[in-house]
């Protein structure tokens, strides 16, 4: 029986997706066998930045009303055997074309067959969130060290803990070790304390996220980028590994040099 | 039926004790023969004031008024009724008001913590959270969100809590703003102070030791009933 874990964030822009892409490939390379579930109807990224754009030929639109069976929208990913499936949200529908119910139980379908089903929620607080909140087991929250994705953090923290999800764990995205270090924004101690939630990570803020994305291939591919490593650092944490956080105080190059760059 | 109705002369006054065993329609008939009597009696016609004691009877409005309408001419005049016994619905609702709720959470963003009466809340009420009480909010922890006290108008309701945050106040209809632009000074700042609107409806910030002599009413009701 698979576990399915809701990624959202309330503002948008923080990098919902990236990370849904990200953490999932992650958990594949991990050898963990993981269905992406897009629930971004009307506006699908998730099969951009894993390149499967072309691929897709039935979407969740498709499978609820019937006209294709689940297995036939699974799009495989061909870099990993076996491991890693999307469910492409419909383009040509809304998040109203879809309900609660239906989520769960296409949901409760996906266990059968994986062992994490990440659900990219859309931004907002508006159907969509409702239908991908309603299926999760865990909720994965992103944020920025900006105040309004903060802010946006918190007010989502209050809707999930009136479904039965247990408290969601928190991934600051795209730090910027120079304006954290100056007092610019809030660090990452001050925002797990203001929005008291357990922290499972953080990513760099790493120009090669785009560049990788845009590629079609997510960065985690990649081990030699910080953000990479931070991905792969919260995708062994869900397993239950104790992994230290990658710490502010440490020079970013030393740190790197501790790991990859003896001899170098 | 003699002695359902007595008069009684305290140092407080003139009583009229009515028997809670008796009848209402025996007390209303020995009332008018009573007053009739004492009206002959009384020669220097002087303003006297009945204070009548029901016992173990709550009276409604409409016998009240009937007892009003016996008793009081020019010179007579009821000045209270007072009974050993409250109406449940009384009881209940003076519960509510007089015990403060304990909210023991985290307010965040959107959310909205409501408690008639009082609100005692030990947690952190982050911005765009809010807290509403028809009484007075206490708040043990960090405002940054909004805090309106008596939301019915209760406009003697205080706020009590460490406005070191921005933060906005509301007592009744009026409405403070904190901001505390220079976050440096905040841990200098770490002193719990109220906010109350004062005798010239304005709202105001004041330190917690001058609590006792503006809202002396406060601690009345801690712990214990009181014949409200």
């Amino acid at each position: 029986m698979g576990k399915a874990i809701v990624i959202t964030s309330g503002k948008g822009g923080v990098g919902k997706t990236t990370s849904t892409a990200n953490i999932g490939t992650a958990l594949a390379l991990q050898g963990k066998k993981v269905c992406l579930v897009d629930m971004d109807i009307g506006l699908r990224n998730l099969d951009v930045i894993l390149g499967l754009e072309n691929r897709i030929i039935y979407d969740i639109i498709d499978v609820v009303e019937g006209r294709a069976k689940l297995h036939q929208a699974l799009i495989k990913d061909k870099r990993f055997n076996d491991q890693l499936f999307l469910l492409p949200a419909a383009q040509h529908a809304d998040k109203n074309a879809i309900n609660e119910i239906q989520m769960v139980d296409l949901v409760e379908e996906l266990k059968n067959d994986f062992e994490y089903i990440l659900i990219d929620c859309p931004a907002g607080i508006e159907q969509g969130f409702k239908n991908s909140i309603a299926a999760a087991d865990d909720a994965i929250l992103i944020t920025t060290p900006e105040i309004s994705a903060i802010r946006d953090a918190d007010r989502i923290i209050g809707l999930i803990e009136q479904t039965p999800i247990k408290a969601p764990q928190l991934v600051i995205n795209r730090i910027r070790k120079g304006m954290m270090e100056a007092g610019d924004v809030m660090d990452v101690e001050e925002i797990t304390r203001h929005l008291s939630i357990k922290l499972l990570g953080i990513i760099y803020e790493d120009d090669e996220v785009v560049r990788a994305s845009n590629r079609g291939n997510p960065v985690v591919l990649d081990p030699d980028h910080p953000s990479s490593q931070g991905y792969r650092n919260i995708s062994r944490r869900i397993l239950g590994d104790t992994v230290p956080l990658m710490t502010l105080k440490e020079e970013k190059v030393s740190f790197w040099k501790k790991i990859f760059g003896f001899g170098k | 039926m003699k002695g359902t109705v007595s008069l009684k002369g305290t140092q407080e006054g003139y009583q009229l004790i009515i028997q809670s065993s008796a009848s209402l329609e025996d007390a209303y008939e020995e009332l008018k023969s009573l007053t009739s009597q004492m009206r002959k009696d009384s020669h220097n016609r002087r303003e006297i004031k009945f204070h009548v004691k029901t016992g173990l009877r709550e009276l409604t409005d409409k016998e009240k008024n009937i007892i009003i309408e016996i008793v009081e001419d020019d010179y007579f005049k009821i000045s209270s009724f007072e009974s050993d016994v409250i109406t449940r619905e009384k009881c209940v609702r003076w519960q509510k008001e007089a015990s403060p709720t304990l909210e023991v959470r985290t307010v965040r963003s959107g959310q909205m913590v409501e408690a008639e009466g009082d609100m005692l809340l030990i947690g952190v009420v982050h911005p765009g959270g809010i807290v509403r009480a028809s009484g007075s909010i206490y708040i043990i922890g960090e405002l940054k969100g909004t805090a309106h006290a008596g939301v019915n108008g209760k406009e003697s309701a205080v706020v009590v809590a460490n406005f070191r945050y921005n933060a906005q106040v509301r007592i009744g209809d009026n409405v403070h703003v904190i901001e505390k632009k220079d976050r440096q000074i905040d841990e200098e700042a770490d002193t719990t102070e109220f906010v109350y609107v004062n005798d010239l409806h304005i709202i105001e910030v004041s330190k917690l030791e001058e609590l006792k002599a503006l809202r002396p009413e406060l601690d009345n009701y801690a712990g214990g009933i009181y014949n409200g």
